[in-house]
């Protein structure tokens, strides 16, 4: 009985001794040694769960960095003038997509787009870089004199998705600007190779 | 009396002032995509190049049944020569030019220039203007077979 009143008390570290006292205690009856395991494998469960929460939640950034390394096969390419608004999408995988399929394949720090046929507004290779803040990220392309950075919204879609959206939009030359030429932003969208 | 004036004040006014033209397939039978809305009608010959026949705003009865077009395709080359993409000999047995059918009778056909011409032009003679032409399939060789209109597009930048 009586170890059952100090059971309903809360444990805590500064109760050592009174821990100490409780499990002597409690081996003395099979019920207060029951109830007492009981208890221990509730709280190394609750710490089990918590711990796992914590590991998936304490870095997206790692956790993408490992989802994009690997080898991504091009599906379609879209094109709109951001003037129109959205909505305006246009199917252009026709002329984008290559008879042959164009891989970009994640390394460590370097992207490599395998040469096909595929037309990409962007180095065939250089660096790569993801950053996120919050709830929101970038993908970066890097080469020299190059740098596209695609902008994304993370969401638990983006984390387990196996495909792999960006849009780039070309750098204007002087003539480009000066015709008012250059502002179509391109929609790539991948999916990823089984590795 | 005062607020008759008024009225009449306001609209006046709405019917000076001048609307944007957002509604190019309300307005003609043809129209391009990416839309620019700069006067210079200018593109990019390394960029895809979607180009929309309207049949339904036809008004040519010859063509109104019709349920298949094709384009013909010159472009001005910065050489100041023109280069063609198939001819009329040729166009009914040229499905590579067949514009693709959509749905409420819009037609598309969609290229980067740059590509399709990559074997006709010239090494360093870049696109200058492309002009587009089309005809209804199978082409009988006579006007009642052929869209009233050229359309001009510009390509002023290289790159």
């Amino acid at each position: 009985m009586g170890s059952v009143m100090i059971l309903k008390k809360p444990l805590t570290m500064a109760d050592s001794k009174h821990l100490k006292w409780t499990l002597a205690d409690c081996t003395r009856s099979r019920w207060g040694l029951g109830l007492f395991l009981n208890i221990c494998c509730l709280a190394l469960l609750t710490f089990t769960a918590c711990t796992g929460i914590g590991e998936m939640q304490e870095d997206p950034q790692k956790e993408i960095i490992q989802k994009i390394k690997g080898s991504w096969i091009l599906q379609s390419v879209e094109m709109y003038n951001p003037d129109l608004g959205p909505g305006n999408e246009e199917d252009v995988s026709e002329v984008m997509v290559g008879a042959n399929p164009s891989v970009l394949i994640f390394d460590k720090f370097d992207y490599l787009i395998a040469p096909g046929s595929s037309r990409h507004y962007l180095p065939l290779v250089g660096n790569w870089e993801i950053k996120i803040q919050g709830q929101s990220g970038s993908l970066s392309f890097v080469s020299p004199g190059n740098e596209f950075v695609s902008k994304f919204e993370l969401s638990e879609d983006n984390r387990l998705s196996q495909s792999l959206r960006y849009e780039i939009s070309r750098q204007p030359t002087e003539c480009m600007k000066s015709y008012g030429l250059g502002g179509t932003i391109y929609i790539y969208q991948y999916t990823k190779l089984p590795e | 009396m005062n607020s008759l004036l008024l009225i009449w004040t306001v609209n006046a006014l709405t019917a000076l002032t001048p609307l944007p033209d957002t509604t190019p397939l309300e307005k003609s039978k043809v129209f391009a995509y990416p839309v620019h809305h700069a006067e210079n009608n200018a593109y990019l010959a390394d960029e895809p190049f979607v180009f929309y026949y309207a049949s339904s705003l036809e008004k040519k009865e010859s063509l109104q049944a019709s349920d298949s077009f094709a384009v013909l395709i010159r472009v001005i080359g910065s050489d100041q020569n023109e280069y063609r993409l198939g001819n009329l000999i040729t166009l009914n047995s040229m499905p590579e030019l067949l514009m693709k059918p959509l749905q409420n009778g819009l037609y598309r056909y969609v290229l980067i220039p740059k590509d399709k011409f990559a074997g006709i032009l010239p090494p360093d003679v870049e696109i200058r203007q492309m002009i587009i032409r089309i005809y209804s399939i199978p082409y009988c060789f006579q006007d009642r077979c052929e869209v009233d209109g050229a359309w001009v597009f510009n390509f002023p930048c290289s790159r």
